[in-house]
């Protein structure tokens, strides 16, 4: 160890107090993963180092995306963003969508803070003051990725509808409502799975709607169809009815994940509980994507 | 009234010089009990050194202040290296590929499709020409048999031909796994790198590389240091296969690796050790510099800035991906198409590999349960922002700290046996249970664990600064053993 090392470490030392991030034109926050349609329909609106917005020249798949950015698709085309500290984002029809800052980073305090906490108490569930302490996490979202999207459908009748939701903070609210606009079930708990009881719906359009305790809200525009899901009778012929609940679920995911990926939660749902980990059966059907 | 303040100032005074000369006096008689503490943390320290007591429970201590370090550290402090895309061969690449190819229901192979590393390599290739990756690690073992993929398997040798022609391809290293000899059809007792059907091509090619990628863990299972080569029997003679990382290091170096490196000592050095001993594994290996991190099922995450003197800037512009460590599905870019934008490999550490649950390459690392490429980025980037490896603080500097340290212990316990007595004198009255309330702060027993989690949160701040110029060293483990010695010390003139 040289005078040169002495320098090193109390360089080091200062360099632990100071932020070295440097201030970008345009500070990017995430990337296109998919265009479905053409890309000469998807239009960002930039704005650089301050200055007026102007269109970005020729979005493609995997353009990095700035704060601040505008994006819109037009012509039926459908564009698919993955942001730094939040669920994937699907920007469809004329409606646009503005790209937030980075958040919920992690800092010394923060780090600190989990360390303890998780040698603590491991199992402490993410409360408010939790949140505060620790840093902002995953912003609410739902589990189900192509909810979102608008295209999930439902069947009709009498039924509880199980909405699963996914980062936030605790506690939440779930609330389902006519295309017009009326309430028709709504509920709430400290974990991020919520069941709507008691609901009656008939074929038509409605949404639900999910806050969480810091005021963050999503929704998702669903449709209850006449028709039935494509269900396989390649099951029918196992004993463990939740475990048949399970594979016919999984199995309407895997291959109707863009319409029927709800319904295939609810399939499951409505089974009978025996021990089985439905937990990693949600989480599989809500990892299929539209192909 | 002048005359009482004067006097109450004198005895004040008085009473004040008679303390000082007492405890003036308490240090010198106590000097040879402040060498013992301090010689007993002197020999955990010198002990500690050595891997095998550091592996044993006299260093769990220090294993405990190090990983508090990265945990504290990481995603915060990032150094100066390259930022790395992680193009992850994840769950729902995996489920894509299966609903191509497979029956519903049927379980996806542990393999990762050939086809689709071929179209990841073509995309990192299409990048244009000084725009692209630095240096690609492909952890996936090429070589592992993927029965009726021939079309993917062709796909994949026309990518490396590809690759091995162009001047301006980025070193790529690919991960390999050598085997016992007998489980391969081969003799001795040095491990077989099997063939792999592209052999002919790579062993030619001037920037494709093969690399170990072995974690070497801890007596708790958590991985701590990587195996920094291997000596493996190919083509009929024996020759280390260096690990992945290093490879990937000196090639983001461009070569140009310190000279008091810890990698180059062991570059320089593995030849010879495999003709000495090639069959006897390296215990001990380089240290892993955790501090990215990438816990299973996290989604969402945020990684830091880079530093604004990422030499990168001056390639990729200041609008480049700022990010230190991107994660990307290989499914998203395999389907992204030949049109698809660069600008995220730029100047990059790429990583391929794999977070599914099918092949579950997943190891403990100090932060948490980790997928095995990251572990890859972290060895590779922690070479780069500790300049080599991790280097431990010369020894006369860690005594040094530790003299502070004991002399501080044996202070404390002198002044606190001083007020235990000085408290018993003026409190004889007193009920039993008050008595010993109080003097419960002062127990010997309490003090040492004072002592001890103070020395540990010290080690922590003085850890976390050394980190950051690549450095390490021990004194928790060492400031324990002080503690103690002067605890036993303490008791023995009490009963004396």
């Amino acid at each position: 160890m040289n005078g040169s090392d002495h320098k090193h470490i109390l360089l080091g030392a200062l360099a632990l107090l100071l932020p070295a991030t440097v201030a970008h034109a345009c500070p990017g926050v995430g990337v296109i993963i998919r265009i479905d349609g053409k890309p000469q329909d998807v239009v960002i609106m930039r704005s650089e180092g301050g200055g007026p917005r102007a269109p970005v020249a020729r979005p493609r798949v995997l353009e990095v995306l700035c704060e601040g950015d505008t994006i819109r698709a037009q012509n039926g085309t459908a564009v698919t963003l993955s942001l730094d500290g939040a669920p994937t984002v699907k920007v469809t029809g004329a409606q646009a969508y503005t790209v937030g800052a980075r958040r919920g980073g992690a800092t010394l305090a923060s780090n600190a803070y989990r360390n303890v906490s998780d040698h603590l108490l491991p199992d402490m569930k993410r409360q408010p003051w939790d949140v505060r302490l620790r840093g902002p996490g995953r912003e609410l979202g739902f589990a189900l990725p192509t909810l979102a999207d608008g295209h999930q459908d439902l069947t009709p009748g009498p039924r509880n509808l199980l909405v699963r939701l996914d980062g936030g903070v605790g506690a939440y609210k779930v609330a389902i409502a006519s295309d017009a606009g009326a309430v028709l079930a709504q509920a709430s708990g400290a974990t991020p799975e919520i069941v709507l009881t008691g609901l009656n719906l008939a074929p038509g359009a409605y949404v639900i709607k999910a806050t969480d305790s810091s005021g963050a809200a999503v929704e998702a525009h669903v449709a209850v169809v006449a028709d039935k899901p494509p269900i396989s009778v390649d099951y029918a012929g196992m004993t463990d009815a939740e475990v048949q609940a399970a594979a016919v679920a999984a199995d309407l995911a895997r291959d109707h994940s863009d319409t029927w990926s709800l319904e295939a939660e609810q399939v499951l749902a409505s089974a009978p509980a025996n021990g089985l980990d439905r937990e990693s059966v949600y989480e599989l059907i809500e990892s299929y994507s539209p192909a | 009234m002048g005359g009482g303040q004067s006097n109450t100032m004198s005895n004040f005074g008085h009473r004040l010089g008679v303390a000082f000369r007492d405890i003036a006096a308490d240090v010198a008689r106590y000097w040879p009990r402040a060498l013992i503490t301090f010689l007993a943390g002197a020999v955990v320290l010198v002990l500690i050194r050595y891997p095998f007591f550091e592996q044993s429970i006299l260093g769990e201590p220090d294993r405990d202040m190090m990983t508090t370090a990265f945990r504290l550290r990481t995603d915060v402090f990032i150094g100066k290296g390259d930022p790395v895309l992680l193009i992850d061969i994840d769950n729902a690449t995996i489920a894509q590929t299966a609903a191509r190819t497979l029956a519903p229901g049927r379980e996806p192979s542990a393999s990762a499709p050939r086809g689709l590393i071929a179209d990841l390599l073509q995309y990192v290739l299409a990048a244009p020409g000084g725009r692209g990756a630095k240096v690609v690690m492909l952890d996936v073992d090429v070589a592992a048999p993927t029965k009726g993929d021939e079309e993917g398997e062709a796909k994949l040798r026309k990518a490396f031909a590809d690759w091995a022609a162009n001047p301006q391809a980025p070193t790529l290293v690919i991960s390999r796994e050598a085997f016992p000899p007998e489980l391969v059809g081969g003799t001795g007792s040095v491990p077989v790198l099997p063939t792999s059907d592209y052999d002919d091509i790579i062993s030619k090619a001037p920037n494709i590389y093969w690399g170990e990628v072995k974690a070497l863990t801890d007596i708790n299972g958590v991985a701590q240091e990587m195996l920094p080569y291997e000596c493996v029997q190919t083509q009929g003679h024996v020759e280390p296969l260096f690990a992945s990382a290093i490879l990937a290091y000196g090639s983001l170096q461009n070569g140009r690796i310190p000279p008091k490196a810890p990698v180059r000592e062991w570059m320089e050095g593995a030849s010879a050790y495999c003709r000495a001993h090639p069959d006897v594994q390296i215990q001990h290996g380089e240290a892993i510099d955790f501090h990215l991190s990438l816990p299973r099922n996290e989604a969402g995450q945020v990684w830091p800035s880079l530093p604004k003197d990422w030499p990168g800037y001056r390639v990729c512009g200041r609008d480049t991906d700022p990010a230190v460590f991107r994660h990307l599905s290989a499914g998203d870019i395999q389907q992204a198409g030949p049109d698809a934008s660069h600008d995220i490999l730029c100047q990059r550490l790429v990583v391929i590999g794999g977070t599914n649950w099918v092949a579950n390459d997943f190891l403990q690392s100090p932060l948490h349960e980790m997928p095995g490429a990251l572990v890859l980025a972290n060895s590779t980037r922690g070479l780069q922002i500790s300049n080599g490896g991790l280097k431990e603080i010369p020894l006369i500097f860690q005594l040094m700290t530790l003299a502070v340290i004991s002399v501080t212990i044996t202070i404390t316990f002198t002044l606190s046996k001083r007020a235990r007595r000085t408290y018993r004198e003026h409190r004889r009255a007193g009920s039993g249970w008050v008595r010993e309330l109080v003097l419960l702060p002062l127990n010997p027993v309490v003090l040492n664990l004072a002592v001890a989690f103070i020395a540990h949160w010290l080690g922590v701040g003085l850890m976390l600064v050394a980190l950051h110029v690549g450095y390490f060293g021990f004194l928790s483990g060492p400031a324990v053993g002080s503690a103690l010695a002067e605890t036993i010390q303490d008791f023995t003139d009490e009963r004396i």
